[in-house]
């Protein structure tokens, strides 16, 4: 616990403890946050992620770069000629010497060739889709070199309902043509999940809780594991106690002139014994090393 | 619906629900939690006698599917189990009916894709001049092959509430 008297005077501890700690709760927060548990288990709040950022999108790669060699998209039809100029004159037709759009232009018509049906396809799922990502990737981009773009609501929402109705189109493909859904996701680069329920936020006290349950069965299975295995060990020196004992009564059985009456209990015995041997390498392979087992066996 | 019953109950009239022995059912697959289990959904019908209509209901189900035959959306017959496997697990997938996104005409027999035959649409792709990166169903995998990587719709669909260190979380949705 930090003292008082530090906690008023230094500014260095001010900014790392909570605001109400300097109030008269001061008692209750810092007990809570010293609670065992925290020894344990350690919340870490994930990042609150805006609609447009890759990472809640499902973009798994950025737009590819523009090579400002490229030709722009309409005097492509005449590169023959163009390409026969000095490149002096050349340069004047090419990308890097015009906007960025005539770049991206290009970029859409880079990635329409992969996933179009044919040349002349403006309405199937497949472009819309395509469109969608080239469009959504923009803006990505925009924003990571332009921060000041994001202040813009006009694009921030453009870019969060595109995503929205990209999602809506991929379901659609989904319910209707599922292989071509997966190829869809794996040639454009793009992560499709469902959506959690309705209403659920992100809590501190709610999360640690489902991390304690977590815990505590994660503890429990491993215990009853551990336990499990112990008695599969106990296991093979007691029935090789009772085949001694078995043995031992046949024997005095055998002096009496007596036919013996365990018999059958003798060849049951071994035939277990004989299949645990078996079985414990197998079922626990990893509990139990070698040298264990050995051990298990010389001391029986 | 309790609440329509009982008042319906207090002026005399009767609510007759869909409840009783369900021997067979057949329903839509959802992602569950319970291992070698998928819920499955299933439309009922609930008929109200004073409005002399019926009402949906949807119920659900925990299907013992040990080898996960059944993938999410299908469309499964299901039967009610003798005794119940486990607490949550009441009947047993017998087969499935209609898989998800692989839909075929009952008349002609004919595979199609979405509201149009897959044939034709070739057909006309042809005529286009068809492109060779296209999608072609000859050589596409069976479906499965994205799940786990790209496709995530196995998964109940969960929002990320913590940075875990020691698992993994790609299913999770921020």
């Amino acid at each position: 616990m930090i003292p008082r008297k530090l906690l008023m005077c230094s500014s260095r501890f001010l900014h790392m403890t909570p605001v109400a700690s300097l109030r008269s709760k001061e008692l209750i927060i810092v007990n809570i946050d010293n609670h065992e548990f925290h020894k344990v288990i350690k919340y870490n709040r994930p990042e609150e992620l805006e609609a447009y950022d890759p990472r809640r999108s499902g973009d798994l790669r950025p737009q590819d770069k523009i090579d400002p060699n490229w030709l722009k998209f309409e005097f492509q039809p005449f590169a023959d000629v163009i390409d026969k100029l000095p490149e002096e004159h050349r340069k004047i037709f090419t990308v890097g010497f015009g906007q960025r759009r005539d770049g991206t232009k290009i970029l859409l018509q880079n990635a329409l060739s992969q996933t179009r049906r044919h040349k002349y396809d403006n309405e199937s799922m497949e472009f819309k889709v395509t469109w969608a990502t080239w469009k959504i990737r923009n803006f990505q981009d925009l924003f990571v070199a332009h921060p000041e773009q994001r202040k813009s609501t006009r694009n921030r929402v453009f870019v969060k309902e595109l995503i929205e109705k990209r999602r809506r189109w991929l379901n659609k493909m989904r319910h209707d043509d599922y292989k071509r859904f997966e190829w869809v996701l794996e040639v454009l680069g793009v992560v499709f999940k469902n959506l959690p329920e309705k209403g659920t936020r992100i809590e501190r006290k709610a999360s640690i809780n489902v991390l304690v349950n977590l815990y505590c069965n994660e503890l429990r299975d491993k215990k009853m594991l551990e336990y499990k295995a112990l008695l599969e060990e106990e296991k093979v020196p007691f029935l090789k106690t009772k085949l001694e004992t078995l043995m031992a009564i046949r024997a005095d059985e055998e002096s009496i002139n007596i036919p013996s009456s365990v018999d059958q209990d003798i060849l049951d015995t071994r035939k277990l014994l004989l299949q645990l041997e078996k079985s414990h390498m197998t079922i626990h392979p990893s509990k139990i090393s070698e040298l264990e087992i050995k051990k298990i066996y010389s001391s029986a | 619906m309790a609440s329509t019953a009982t008042s319906l109950a207090s002026a005399g009239l009767k609510l007759v629900t869909n409840t009783g022995p369900k021997k067979l059912l057949l329903g839509k697959c959802y992602p569950c939690y319970v291992p070698k289990a998928t819920r499955v959904y299933v439309k009922m019908m609930d008929w109200d006698d004073w409005l002399k209509m019926y009402f949906v209901r949807f119920d659900s189900y925990f299907t013992h599917d040990p080898d996960k035959i059944a993938k999410t959306g299908d469309i499964v017959l299901i039967e009610q189990l003798p005794k119940r496997l486990t607490r949550d697990i009441t009947h047993q997938l017998t087969k499935v009916i209609y898989p998800m996104g692989d839909i075929v005409d009952p008349i002609s027999g004919k595979k199609c894709m979405g509201g149009q035959f897959r044939d034709v649409e070739e057909v006309k792709d042809r005529l286009w001049g068809k492109n060779e990166n296209a999608f072609d169903y000859e050589k596409a995998p069976p479906r499965g092959w994205q799940e786990g990587k790209k496709d995530w719709t196995h998964r109940p669909g969960q929002r990320k509430f913590h940075e875990f260190d020691d698992r993994d979380t790609s299913h999770m949705a921020y």
